[in-house]
């Protein structure tokens, strides 16, 4: 297997029984990314995030893990999460191998297809081949980018790096097809988890839901402590009329560089409603695109809690190319001990797209003195019709909340574990989806540093 | 590329374009050329020199000058913010010496065709009513300049940049270059090389100029560049108001103006410093305009901008000790081939200090509109606060606007807020007005006049009626 390095790209990919058109569009990603730097911070959209003490060529590919023989020999933290969650259909993937699987078999007779994309490649090649790469491509500019030659955004050709280099060697990931007119009324899950120390996985991840689908996919990556990378591509594709829920849990152990692109085409009348969370790792780095058609409709939340030496960093994209759009951003974090936060976001309406009607809101609750966020909300407005707005406030727990907790008897650092807690709760409230959210009200409770069944403390004295 | 966006974008504007821009714009009229010295086009070492010995500097001004055209020279324009590729930097005439009767004391010594240009824009009939001081900048150099006597005897110095230099050499050397060094930015760099014109204010401790002292700039040449630098020093407890007003021909060829505005707010004074800027639109404006604030003092700038082809203008306050307070009002108004990209720069760096910016901005036809911010907070700046809110108004389909603010954070304490809209005139309130027996068009403007209205209050009510009447003028024939 090759190397990862950047001093000497590789030349050559590993050999691989796929298809010709795949093979060719990893060689031409290759280029792409052999051409493109690593983005230093003169280039904006990596102007808060410091590649320099990160080397990839530190890392080498994942090797393969066999498939598990019994649900005991599971990782003990994916054993923990497949016994508490939402998802019906669930697969696990362990670095790049399938090493568990348990999709009901009344999904294949509804169509429904649900594997990992490795897997996919043979067993639905013409699918793949229409949907693969059509949400991100290799470089920018992607299918989605109009008339945009005179607009300041124009992405800088060294952020095509990371999206090359995913659609160059990504080894496997999930796919998920659900056709035309399909409703699944349960949760699929993909569950992502790394055990190999010093290696770096390029996961990829395909959802194609077809006219009128509708479906709720959760996307979740786990791991231990360990020095690894993940530089992951989730492609989200929404036909005409189709709705998808869709949850990405991003936590990693510390020690993990994740640099992930999770882009959303919605086609006229689709919706998505999307929660992002980002709680592990030490260097995260995550952009979050939805590009709208005609009156569709997206929702994007968010809640992120860095600590000690976290790095966080998110890029978002709501791209109104069509008129009547409405999309609605909500991205809510904490920065606590040195933890750095970075929030940039654009809203991007484009010259016909009328009638849009698009929000974005960051706020951040700074915990510690040491802590940094950076906060870049931003509008490129190209129509007049058009209802746009962003906030952003960057605050510490406020004091006359405090007061009144404290007045009520409790003591300080519980009245402002609460407060944080209830922050972020916030976004979750906006999540139908019980045992997802319960798991993060835990992961939550960790971070915040709260006794176990903190949380419900009040449910249950009332 | 969609011809629709091919021709917004274009940088050649045909010429009856300028001729439709022209009839809204009323200072487009020109004087003939009757110049003293006028340096050659293009910047370069010999130009520097010219303009040095014209006004008999010391010799650390020379090489100050000779220092930044070094930096000029190093320092790539920028990629960032409007585009400035269709500036022409290398056929501008950077300096232009109108005749040897500079800082007249009285408009009777200054020449008469220069003077009929001032009087035709007003200024010497407005120094009568309601100001403390006038300045009258003409291409390079400053023509009129005039205090009341009442002023001077408190011992307020209001002057040309040049005789600030001559009279009061330790005050000036002091504060000269040190808010806004030659490196900031390669338009800083460009006007320390070549600067000229601009006034010297200082004002004594504890004195409170009530009424407002004005320059005014005017280009008059095709092709020229204007570079004015002004200093203000505003002492312990003083107070006072400076505004500027700039005009300018409509030629079919880019003027260009690149000022720089320092100013020293000491320990609990107050200083507001407002631009009407009304350049025509072929001048690029990239002005650099920047406040250090000290303890416990106040420093707003009211910044409109209407005119001019292209403007980058940032207005910036440092507020480098506890309790200081920084105000932006901008408002900005871009219509057909225009392109204002304003907003403000806050830095905090000490406890306690506060700052808000309101932004205004309107885009009609094909102009587009930008805010630009920076709220910085320092580890340290214990309790900052900042606040910042956008508003957008855009009257046409083609119409733009964007929102770009940097909010950097490195304080717990600190408390900061960011808020921005984007709409387009009510039809409601259209309607109603409409139902009151007002013209469609009348009803339009008075929503505009009512959008701008925080920050046109805040004008001397002279001012808030001629800001009213520009906007007035550039929205005829807005509806239809």
């Amino acid at each position: 297997m090759t190397q990862l390095t950047t001093q000497s790209p590789f030349t050559t990919l590993p050999d691989r029984a796929e298809p010709a058109w795949l093979l060719e569009a990893r060689a031409k990603a290759l280029e792409i990314y052999n051409d493109r730097a690593v983005p230093t911070t003169a280039v904006e959209a990596w102007k808060y995030t410091n590649l320099r003490r990160f080397k990839p060529e530190n890392f080498a590919p994942a090797n393969a893990v066999n498939p598990i023989s019994s649900l005991e020999a599971l990782p003990e933290k994916i054993r923990d999460r497949l016994s508490s969650t939402d998802a019906a259909g669930r697969i696990v993937l362990s670095g790049n191998s399938v090493i568990y699987s348990d999709v009901p078999s009344e999904l294949e007779k509804k169509g429904v297809i649900f594997t990992d994309l490795k897997t996919a490649v043979s067993s639905h090649p013409d699918l793949v081949q229409k949907y693969l790469y059509s949400v991100v491509g290799a470089a920018y500019p992607d299918p989605s980018a109009l008339a945009l030659e005179r607009y300041e955004h124009i992405p800088h050709l060294d952020e095509d790096k990371f999206t090359a280099l995913n659609a160059a060697i990504w080894e496997n990931g999930f796919f998920l097809y659900v056709p035309k007119n399909v409703e699944l009324e349960l949760p699929l899950g993909g569950f992502r988890y790394l055990e190999q120390d010093g290696a770096f996985v390029a996961s990829r991840t395909l959802v194609v839901l077809e006219e009128n689908a509708k479906v709720t996919y959760i996307d979740e990556q786990d791991s231990p402590d360990l020095k690894s990378a993940n530089f992951g591509v989730v492609e989200l594709f929404l036909a005409k009329g189709a709705n998808l829920r869709y949850v990405a849990i991003q936590n990693w152990g510390r020690g993990v560089t994740h640099i992930q692109r999770i882009k959303s085409n919605l086609e006229s009348d689709a919706t998505l409603n999307s929660l992002y969370v980002t709680m592990g790792s030490s260097l995260s780095r995550t952009e979050v695109q939805s590009a709208l058609q005609t009156n569709s409709s997206s929702e994007m939340l968010a809640i992120y809690f860095a600590d000690k030496d976290q790095h966080f960093d998110q890029q978002t994209l709501q791209h109104h190319i069509m008129p009547r759009a409405h999309s609605d951003l909500l991205f809510k974090g904490v920065l606590a001990d040195q933890a750095r936060g970075v929030f940039s976001g654009l809203i991007k309406v484009e010259l016909n797209a009328q009638k849009t009607d698009a929000y974005q809101k960051n706020r951040t609750l700074l915990l510690s003195d040491e802590a940094r966020s950076d906060s870049v909300p931003q509008l490129e407005i190209n129509a007049n019709d058009v209802r746009c707005s962003h906030g952003s406030t960057t605050a510490p727990v406020d004091e006359q909340e405090l007061f009144y907790l404290r007045s009520r008897g409790i003591t300080r650092p519980i009245a402002e574990k609460m407060l944080v807690t209830a922050f972020l709760e916030d976004v979750l409230n906006r999540v139908p989806l019980k045992n997802v959210v319960k798991y993060l009200e835990e992961v939550i409770a960790n971070k915040v540093g709260a006794p176990k069944g903190f949380n419900r403390i009040e449910t249950d004295e009332k | 590329m969609p011809e629709a966006i091919e021709e917004r974008f274009s940088d050649n504007i045909p010429d009856a374009a300028i001729a439709q821009i022209n009839e809204a714009y009323e200072f487009g009229w020109s004087q003939p050329e009757n110049y003293t010295i006028k340096a050659p086009k293009g910047l370069s070492r010999e130009v520097v020199e010219l303009i040095s010995k014209s006004k008999e500097e010391p010799a650390w001004m020379l090489e100050f000058r000779m220092k930044a055209l070094d930096i000029y020279r190093s320092k790539p324009i920028p990629k960032w913010g409007a585009d400035l590729s269709g500036l022409d930097l290398e056929n501008i005439y950077y300096y232009i010496k109108p005749t040897d009767m500079l800082n007249s004391r009285t408009w009777d010594d200054v020449p008469d065709d220069i003077k009929r240009t001032f009087d035709k824009l007003g200024i010497p009939e407005s120094e009568r009513g309601m100001l403390a001081g006038v300045g009258a900048q003409y291409e390079s150099e400053m023509v009129y300049h005039n205090l009341k006597e009442e002023w001077e005897k408190l011992g307020v110095i209001f002057l040309s940049i040049e005789d600030g230099m001559r009279e009061h050499p330790e005050l000036f050397r002091e504060h000269f270059g040190t808010v806004i060094p030659p490196e900031d930015n390669k338009f800083a760099a460009v006007n320390s090389a070549v600067w000229s014109g601009g006034s010297f204010v200082y004002v004594p401790k504890g004195v409170q100029v009530e009424v407002p002292l004005q320059t005014y700039f005017r280009i008059n040449a095709e092709n020229s560049g204007q570079f004015e630098r002004t200093l203000i020093i505003i002492d312990e407890g003083a107070y006072a108001h400076y505004i500027e007003g700039c005009t300018a021909p409509s030629y079919s060829s880019d003027s260009f103006h690149s000022g720089v505005i320092e100013i020293v707010v000491k320990k609990g004074a107050r200083m507001r410093y407002s631009t009407i800027q009304n350049w025509s639109h072929n001048v690029y404006n990239l002005v650099t305009q920047r406040a250090a604030v000290y303890e416990g003092a106040v420093m707003e700038w009211v910044d409109g901008n209407l005119g001019s082809k292209v403007t980058m203008k940032y207005p910036a306050t440092y507020l480098l000790e506890p309790g200081a307070r920084g105000e932006i009002l901008s408002i900005a108004m871009a219509t057909t081939g225009q392109h204002q990209d304003a907003g403000g720069k806050v830095v905090h760096f000490a406890p306690n200090t506060s700052s808000s910016i309101v932004s205004k901005s309107i885009s009609k036809n094909n102009g587009r509109s930008s805010y630009r911010g920076l709220v910085k907070i320092y580890d340290g700046a214990k309790n900052a606060k900042s606040n910042v809110e956008c508003d957008a108004l855009l009257l046409n389909d083609d119409s733009r606007t964007d929102t770009y603010p940097y909010i950097e954070i490195e304080e717990k304490t600190a408390s900061v807020g960011h808020e921005a809209t984007v709409s387009k005139i009510n039809d409601e309130q259209v309607f109603y007005l409409m139902s009151r027996g007002l013209s469609e068009e009348a009803a339009t403007g008075l929503i505009v006049r009512g959008f701008i209205e925080p920050i046109a209050k805040e004008l001397p009510l002279e001012y808030a009626v001629e800001l009213n009447r520009l906007i007035e003028l550039e929205m005829e024939g807005s509806v239809g």
